[in-house]
């Protein structure tokens, strides 16, 4: 190897070795700033979720009828068995709560994951190629963007039937074209940047320019997209299951207790109320995670 | 692949060979605007021989970006080649599919870009991007590629590259990243870098360092390169051959002790009117006006309304393209 000696040039300071670091330093830096009331409630909903199966103190599906209507534990007549109360048919509300959040996480997870991979592989596409197949993609958007999709979805679930999957396929679609923009919007950013052209150079076929190069870009975006419509997709379900056509019971839903409780608010409040609660609750911290997310990961306002 | 560092060397053009490498004939290009079809490059022809280097000047907007993008395919959207021929190695580049052009971009023609904090991607290491342009280009994967990522690093003179693998864009210096840039550039063995403004976002310290390596490269590589650049001063520098473009078209071109010596065009000598020299204390020289908007083009000669020695001829109709000493051609009425 001969090497001719030049000056050397001023490079950067080589960065002072990281020392090492414990899990929960890095953990407390990266979560600094951030709402730690939502994130920890956050947090408990989703651990809650997973274990909803060996944590509900009672089958939430079938009821004790002796035990119908009990007021939670604190109130006159109420047992400290049944935490949060009975429904009508006797249900444990708390065991209900608790399977429901599974069944809400669930729901907008899926049809997030459906509506955001089919939203961003167009939206890369519209962006990417311009032409006719961005005129066909935004035009597919402006139209379903302009159907009253409430009753879309209404209708849907009346004609297939409500399942679980109609219904997650049904709110996937929903969700595309917000996706689809945004990308595209990205996009046509990201794909004038001279990087994307010294990836050509380097030989990359457009298709790894796409996915490779111009997709990662594109990342931070769609995490805080994601977050904050998790809770609008946690409302949308509860709102379809309290209509009627969510969730197919007796699978127990926020939304569908509600809707249960809501013939009896002034001698049963505890029906409703509660899931109203935990729906307010984790809606509110994934939107404060998501405007957090969104603070943190913008460059723009990281620089400042 | 040994690493050569740049070194003083007699000046290229003893090396220079006859049966050019590359071919540019008639190249037009034309942006779809707003206000209707703009051609931004006219009827561009000239050659670069195996090994030698060329030099595109001109003002902003002048078509040499634009030259360069259209050699490499690398032009937006919205514009489109109209006319003309891009020979190399006695095929029509124009004529190529994109899957066929692949074999060309990167393996036979590169390019090194102006901006070289916009030029990486700022989401992966060093490693990563050269690494990739490694295994897309001589298909080696694993130890192999980067193994030969180093050589690529150490033959641009970064220092420690086995450490700066693992770095990030932004962990570098504008002259390091122009540097990966080149060794990405040159992963697939190039016969012909074209280099668009590469040292015009450096300092002029890092600006001579990396034109010295610059030309250390074309030692080590055989490399024939286009420079393209507004800085007279780089072309005296570095090339053999100088271009001189003005709205569009090539204006002049030849020889570059020739055009330094006796420029023909009144624009060229307007340019090297307005390079500053060492020792004098006169004012700089300035071009009167603006260059013409492409949008509106008048008859005659695109330079005549801000020539200093149009006359009516200049003004009515388009010159032709003067022959004038062996391999010296001035698009002008008047030159001599």
């Amino acid at each position: 190897m001969q090497t001719t000696k030049t000056a050397p040039e001023s490079t950067a300071p080589d960065l002072p070795a990281a020392p090492a670091v414990s899990l929960a330093t890095r953990l407390r830096r990266a979560l600094r700033g951030a709402p730690l009331p939502a994130v920890a409630f956050l947090a408990l909903v989703l651990g809650v979720a997973l274990l909803a199966d060996l944590i509900v103190p009672h089958d939430p599906l079938t009821g004790d009828l002796r035990a119908y209507s009990l007021p939670p534990a604190w109130k006159a007549g109420g047992s400290v068995s049944y935490f949060l109360g009975t429904d009508l048919l006797g249900r444990d509300i708390l065991s209900r709560i608790i399977m429901g959040a599974r069944i809400s996480l669930i729901v907008a997870a899926a049809s997030i994951a459906l509506g955001g991979v089919l939203g961003t592989v167009l939206g890369l596409l519209a962006g990417h190629f311009g032409g006719w197949i961005d005129e066909v993609i935004m035009r597919l958007v402006d139209t379903q963007l302009s159907l009253p999709s409430l009753l879309v979805a209404l209708v849907a679930l009346v004609v297939f039937g409500s399942s679980f999957t109609v219904l997650v396929i049904l709110i996937g679609v929903w969700l595309w074209p917000n996706y689809a923009r945004i990308v595209r919007g990205e996009t046509l950013r990201i794909r004038r940047y001279d990087y994307i052209s010294l990836a050509r150079i380097a030989g990359c076929s457009t298709w790894r320019i796409l996915f490779v190069h111009e997709l990662p870009g594109i990342y931070n975006t769609l995490i805080v997209m994601a977050t904050l419509q998790a809770g609008w997709v946690i409302l949308l379900e509860g709102s379809l299951s309290y209509l009627g056509v969510g969730v197919p019971p007796p699978t127990p839903s926020w939304g569908s207790m509600i809707a249960e409780g809501r013939g009896d608010l002034a001698s049963a409040w505890w029906i409703s109320m509660f899931p109203g609660l935990a729906m307010l609750a984790t809606v509110l911290s994934l939107n404060l995670l998501g405007d957090w997310l969104r603070r943190t990961l913008d460059p723009k306002q990281v620089n400042q | 692949m040994n690493a050569h560092g740049p070194s003083p060397s007699p000046h290229p053009s003893a090396r220079r060979s006859e049966a050019p490498l590359l071919e540019v004939r008639d190249l037009t290009v034309e942006f779809k605007t707003r206000h209707g079809e703009v051609r931004a490059l006219d009827r561009v022809s000239f050659d670069l021989r195996a090994g030698e280097t060329l030099g595109i000047v001109g003002e902003s907007g002048s078509g040499k970006s634009v030259t360069a993008r259209s050699i490499m395919r690398l032009l937006p959207r919205n514009a489109r080649v109209t006319g003309g021929e891009i020979r190399y190695d006695g095929r029509d580049l124009l004529t190529l599919s994109d899957r066929e052009f692949r074999g060309i971009r990167g393996k036979a023609i590169s390019m090194v870009l102006q901006d070289p904090l916009t030029s990486l991607n700022p989401v992966f290491r060093i490693g990563w991007q050269v690494g990739e342009a490694v295994t897309i280009q001589q298909g080696l994967r694993g130890a192999a590629r980067d193994a030969r990522s180093v050589d690529l690093l150490r033959g641009v003179n970064i220092p420690a590259p086995e450490i700066r693998l693992h770095n990030y864009p932004h962990e570098m210096s504008g002259g390091m990243r122009q540097r990966v840039v080149s060794a990405t550039a040159l992963a697939g063995n190039p016969r012909i870098l074209i280099c668009d403004e590469p040292t015009t976002a450096l300092d002029a310290t890092i600006q001579a360092q990396f034109l010295n390596l610059l030309r250390g490269l074309q030692e080590a590589y055989g490399l024939a390169i286009i420079f393209i650049t507004h800085d007279f001063s780089v072309v005296a520098e570095m090339c053999d051959r100088v271009a001189v473009m003005y709205s569009g078209q090539i204006r002049e071109r030849g020889d570059v002790f020739e055009i330094f010596d006796h420029p023909a065009h009144p624009y060229t000598r307007a340019l090297l009117a307005s390079v500053p020299k060492l020792g004098e204390t006169e004012r700089l020289t300035t071009i009167p006006g603006q260059p013409p908007s492409s949008a509106n083009k008048l008859p005659g000669c695109a330079f005549a309304p801000r020539c200093p020695i149009a006359d009516s001829v200049c003004h009515a109709s388009e010159p032709p393209d003067m022959a004038l000493r062996d391999d010296h051609t001035s698009l002008c009425w008047r030159a001599q």
